[in-house]
C-alpha cells in the first residue's frame, strides 16, 4: 500500500475514533441529563408523598377537617406528578404502576375513614368496637401503603442515581478507551512511518554517504511498493548508470595514465638520447673552430657557429622539455611558501646577472601560499623571466608582484609594463612552443608559460593573463587545494 | 528494502520494533483493561465456594415460595456454594414448627405464623420477605347457604386453617367491612381439606390461599362465591429461622439471598419459563396457576412497613387468644437485616 494511502487511512480511522467518541459523549450525556431529570421527578414524588405521610399522620390523630383537605390537596399533586412522569425503563413502570395501584387503594381508605355506621345487626358498644377495629385497621393499611409508596419512590430516585452512576463510568471508559485508541492509532501511525518512510529514508541516506565516499560497491535494494521504494529503485537505478559510467571513465583514465606515462617515458628518454648527439655537434663544432679555425674562411666558420648556436637551442629545449616533464612527475610536498620571499631571491638573481638591465621591482611584502615550494619556485622564476624579457626593450621597466581578491579569492599577479600581447591570442599563451612574439625579440623556448600552467593546475589553481599591446601584461593566477603528494602519473590531465 | 545494504541499520531496526511492539502491547492492554474494567462494573461474577455448604429449608408446596423454586432448578445455590435441602410440609405454620424444633435450619411462611410464633415465646428471625399480595387471599363461599356479600357471612360456618394467614384474612375481611369478627363460626380445617370440605358443606365458606381458593372454587362450581378484599390485608411470605441459626450462618444466609436474588431476576426477565418451572417443581398444571400467579409480586425485601402488619397481627393473636394479652411485641430484633445488606441494601428500608 502507498504510504499516502496509509495516512489517508490513518486520518480516516483518527476521524472515525474521534466521531465515535463524541458521538458516546453526546449520548451519555443526554443520559446523564435524563437521569438527572429523572432523579427530579422521583424527588418531587417522595416529596409529595412524604407529605402525604405527614396529613395522614396529623389526621389519624386528631381527625380534623384541615388534615382531611390538606390529605386530598396533596393526593391530587401526587397523581397529577404520577400521571406526568416520564420515567422510562421496565422497573421504574413497574414501580409507578405500583405507586398508583397503591395510590388507588390509598385513597378508597381514605375515603372510607368518613365514618360509616356499623352492621345494624350489632348493638351500640359492639359497633364502637367495630368502628374503632376499622378505624385501626383503615389506618395501618393507609400507612403501609404510604410507607410502601415512599419506599418505591425512594427506589425510582436510586434507580435514577444509579443510572447516572453508570452514565459516568460509562463516559469515564469511553473517554479512555477514545484517548487508548488514539494513542495506539498514534503509535501505529509513528511505526508505520518509521518502518516505511523513516528507516528506508535513513537506509537511503546511509548508502547515498557511502556512496558519495567513493564505495561504489553499495547497492539501494529493491524497496517496497509505496513512494519510498520507487524512490529507492530509482536511486539505484542512477547509481549503476553512474558506476558504469565511472567505470568508463576509470578505464579511459588508465589507459590516458598509461599512454602519458609511456608518452613521457619516450618524451624523456628521446630528449635524454638527443643530448649525445647534440652534445657531439657542439663539441666537435666547437673543436672545428678551434684547432681548424685557420683552415676554414669566414663562411665556414659562420656555418660552425650556427650549428653550435642550433644545437644548443635545441639542448635548451630538450632542457625545457625535461622540465615539462618534471612538473608534471614530481611529488608534491606542501607548505606553506612565502612567495616575496621567492620573488626577492628571482629578481635578486636577474638584476645581477651578465649584462643586467636597471629594472623597478615593486615586490608586496610576506604574500604566502599552501604549495610545494620547488614548483612553485619554478612557476615563479618562469614568469619573472617571462617579464623581465619583455620589458627588455623598455626604458622604465618595471615588474610588480602583488595579490588582490577576485571572486573572494586571492589572486597573485606579476605585472609588467613591457610589450604586452595582443589577446586575441591568449588562448596559445600557455601551450608549449607557442609564442606570440618572434624569438629574435624576446629569445625562448615556448615553453616556460606551459610549466607555469601546469604547475598551477597542480595546486588545483587556476591562471589567466590581461594584456594591452605595448603597455604591459599582468599574469594572474590562484592556489586552490593543491594534489596531495600525488605523482604526477595520478594527474592525467597534466 | 533489501536486506544487504547496510548491516547497521538493519542492526537498529530490531530496537525500533521491540519499542513499537512494546507501545503497540501497551495500548491495547489498555484498552483490555478499560473494556474488562467497563464490564467489570456491569457483570459481577459469582465465585462458587469449594465445598458446598448444607442448608435444609421447610416449606410448603405453594407458589408463594416460587424463587425458592426457581433457584434450586436453576442452580443458583450451587453456584452461590450451597447444597440445599427441601422439605415439604402442608402449610407454612407446619414448616415454622419443624425449624422450632431444630429439624430444619429455614422455613418459609407467611408472616402471620411467624408473628403467632414470636408471641408464643419462639426466637425466629425473618431474613428476607420474598412474596407478597393482596389478591392471594379470598373468601370462597356456597352461594346456596344466602352467601352473596360480605355481611351474609354472619352466622355461618367458616373453614380455616387455624393459625394461618387464612384465619388472619378472615378477620381483617370482616373488619374491612364492619363486622364483628366474633359473628362467625370458624372451624379448623387443614389447607388440603378445605375443597373438599367446603364441596360436602360441612362448611358455608372458607378464607384460603392459592391454590387452595382455585380448588374451592372448581369444586363449587357455579355455587361459589368468591370475595376478595386487597385493601385488608396483603400476605408476605418470608424466609424465617432462628435467630442463633441466621447469626450463626451469616455467610450461608448471604449466599443464600444472593441466589434468591437471581432468581428474582430469572423471573423478572422471563416471567413465563419461570412460571413453567414453578408449576413443574409443584407437580401441577400452569393454567391452574396463572389466575393466582399475576396476582403475585416476587421481590426480596425488608420493609419498615411490614412492622405495622407484624404489629397488628400480633394484636390480632392476642384478641384471638392466641397468646395472653400483653403489649405488642419489638419486632425489630427479629429481622434480620445483615444478609440484605450485604447484597442490595437499598433492599432494606426498615429503619435500623
Amino acid at each position: 500500500m502507498k504510504i499516502g494511502s496509509k495516512e489517508r487511512l490513518a486520518t480516516a480511522s483518527l476521524l472515525g475514533v474521534i466521531c465515535v467518541i463524541a458521538l458516546a459523549v453526546w449520548w451519555t450525556y443526554a443520559e446523564l441529563d435524563d437521569a438527572s431529570r429523572e432523579r427530579r421527578e422521583a424527588s418531587d414524588i417522595a416529596r409529595a408523598l412524604t407529605d402525604m405521610r405527614l396529613v395522614t399522620d396529623e389526621y389519624a390523630l386528631n381527625h380534623s377537617e384541615r388534615a382531611r383537605a390538606q390529605w386530598y390537596e396533596v393526593s391530587r399533586r401526587v397523581d397529577n406528578l404520577l400521571a406526568a412522569s416520564r420515567l422510562a425503563g421496565q422497573t421504574e413502570q413497574e414501580l409507578l404502576a405500583g405507586l398508583r395501584d397503591k395510590r388507588t387503594e390509598g385513597q378508597q381508605i381514605f375515603g372510607d375513614l368518613a365514618l360509616t355506621p356499623a352492621d345494624d345487626r350489632t348493638d351500640a358498644s359492639g359497633a364502637e368496637l367495630i368502628n374503632r377495629r376499622y378505624e385501626v385497621q383503615s389506618l395501618n393499611r393507609l400507612l403501609i401503603f404510604e410507607q410502601d409508596n415512599l419506599g418505591a419512590a425512594f427506589r425510582l430516585s436510586d434507580l435514577a442515581t444509579e443510572r447516572g452512576n453508570i452514565a459516568e463510568r460509562r463516559l469515564f471508559v469511553v473517554v479512555l478507551s477514545g484517548l487508548a485508541l488514539i494513542a495506539t492509532i498514534k503509535v501505529g501511525v509513528s511505526w508505520s512511518i518509521r518502518r516505511n518512510v523513516l528507516t528506508p529514508v535513513a537506509r537511503l541516506q546511509h548508502v547515498a554517504y557511502q556512496v558519495a565516499g567513493g564505495d561504489w560497491g553499495l547497492e539501494f535494494g529493491r524497496g517496497g511498493d509505496d513512494e519510498v521504494g520507487d524512490l529507492t529503485r530509482n536511486l539505484g537505478r542512477m547509481t549503476q548508470s553512474l558506476r558504469h559510467s565511472f567505470a568508463r571513465v576509470e578505464r579511459s583514465n588508465q589507459e590516458l595514465v598509461s599512454l602519458n606515462k609511456e608518452l613521457e617515458t619516450f618524451s624523456y628518454s628521446v630528449s635524454h638520447d638527443l643530448r649525445g648527439p647534440l652534445r657531439s655537434m657542439d663539441g666537435f663544432s666547437l673543436a672545428l673552430l678551434e684547432d681548424y679555425g685557420d683552415k676554414l674562411d669566414e663562411e665556414g666558420k659562420d656555418s660552425l657557429r650556427r650549428i653550435r648556436a642550433a644545437s644548443q637551442r635545441m639542448g635548451r629545449l630538450i632542457d625545457d622539455l625535461l622540465g615539462l616533464s618534471h612538473v608534471t612527475r614530481v611529488n608534491l610536498k606542501i607548505e606553506i611558501v612565502n612567495l616575496s620571499e621567492i620573488v626577492r631571491e628571482i629578481a635578486a638573481a636577474l638584476d645581477h646577472q651578465k649584462n643586467a638591465r636597471t629594472v623597478q621591482w615593486l615586490i608586496e611584502e610576506n604574500l604566502t601560499a599552501r604549495a610545494d615550494k620547488n614548483l612553485l619556485g619554478i612557476a615563479m622564476q618562469n614568469l619573472l623571466q617571462n617579464a623581465w624579457k619583455v620589458t627588455g626593450k623598455t626604458p622604465e621597466a618595471t615588474i610588480r608582484f602583488g595579490m588582490q581578491r577576485q571572486d573572494g579569492r586571492q589572486a597573485f599577479f606579476v605585472a609588467d609594463n613591457g610589450a604586452g600581447f595582443n589577446t586575441d591570442y591568449a588562448a596559445k599563451l600557455f601551450e608549449a612552443f607557442q609564442r606570440l612574439h618572434h624569438a629574435d625579440d624576446f629569445p625562448g623556448t615556448g615553453i616556460g608559460l606551459a610549466i607555469v600552467q601546469r604547475i598551477i593546475r597542480r595546486h588545483s589553481g587556476t591562471i589567466w593573463a590581461e594584456a594591452k599591446e605595448g603597455k604591459g601584461a599582468t599574469f594572474f593566477f590562484t592556489i586552490g587545494q593543491p594534489e596531495h603528494d600525488n605523482p604526477g602519473q595520478d594527474n592525467p590531465a597534466g | 528494502m533489501a536486506d544487504r545494504v547496510s548491516p547497521q541499520l538493519n542492526g537498529n531496526r530490531p530496537r525500533y520494533g521491540v519499542r513499537v511492539i512494546a507501545a503497540a502491547v501497551l495500548g491495547a492492554a489498555v484498552v483490555v483493561a478499560l473494556v474488562l474494567g467497563y464490564l467489570g462494573t456491569r457483570y459481577q461474577s459469582s465465585t462458587p465456594a469449594a465445598a458446598l455448604e448444607k442448608v435444609s429449608i421447610a416449606m410448603p408446596s405453594v407458589p408463594h415460595a416460587a424463587l425458592m423454586y426457581i433457584a434450586a432448578a436453576r442452580g443458583y445455590f450451587a453456584e452461590e456454594g450451597l447444597e440445599v435441602t427441601m422439605m415439604p410440609t402442608i402449610h407454612g405454620k407446619a414448616a415454622i414448627e419443624l425449624v422450632v424444633q431444630g429439624k430444619a435450619d429455614l422455613a418459609t411462611a407467611s408472616e402471620v405464623v411467624f408473628v403467632v410464633s414470636i408471641t408464643k415465646g419462639e426466637a425466629l428471625g425473618i431474613a428476607a420477605n420474598m412474596f407478597n399480595s393482596s389478591k392471594d387471599m379470598a373468601i370462597v363461599a356456597r352461594r346456596d347457604r344466602g352467601i352473596a356479600a360480605a355481611r351474609d357471612l354472619i352466622g355461618k360456618k367458616i373453614g380455616v386453617t387455624l393459625g394461618t394467614s387464612g384465619e388472619y384474612f378472615l378477620w381483617a375481611f370482616l373488619i374491612r367491612h364492619k363486622l364483628p369478627p366474633e359473628s362467625v363460626t370458624l372451624v379448623e380445617i387443614p389447607p388440603e381439606k378445605i375443597a373438599q370440605e367446603l364441596a360436602t358443606g360441612t362448611i358455608d365458606a372458607t378464607a384460603t390461599w392459592q391454590p387452595n381458593v382455585l380448588d374451592a372454587q372448581l369444586a363449587l362450581h357455579d355455587n361459589a362465591v368468591t370475595m376478595y378484599e386487597p385493601l385488608a390485608y396483603t400476605e408476605t411470605f418470608n424466609i424465617i429461622g432462628r435467630n442463633d441459626f441466621l447469626t450463626g450462618h451469616s455467610k450461608a444466609i448471604e449466599k443464600l439471598v444472593r441466589a434468591m436474588l437471581k432468581a428474582e431476576e430469572f423471573n423478572r426477565a422471563r416471567p413465563e419459563e419461570a412460571l413453567n418451572l414453578v408449576a413443574e417443581q409443584l407437580k401441577t398444571d400452569v393454567e391452574s396457576m396463572r389466575p393466582g400467579w399475576k396476582n403475585f409480586n416476587f421481590r426480596l425485601d425488608l420493609a419498615q412497613s411490614q412492622l405495622m402488619t407484624l404489629e397488628e397481627e400480633a394484636r390480632w393473636a392476642m384478641e384471638r387468644g392466641y397468646v395472653e394479652k400483653k403489649p405488642v411485641p419489638n419486632f425489630l430484633p427479629n429481622l434480620y437485616l445483615d444478609a440484605l445488606l450485604a447484597t442490595q441494601p437499598e433492599r432494606v428500608t426498615v429503619v435500623h
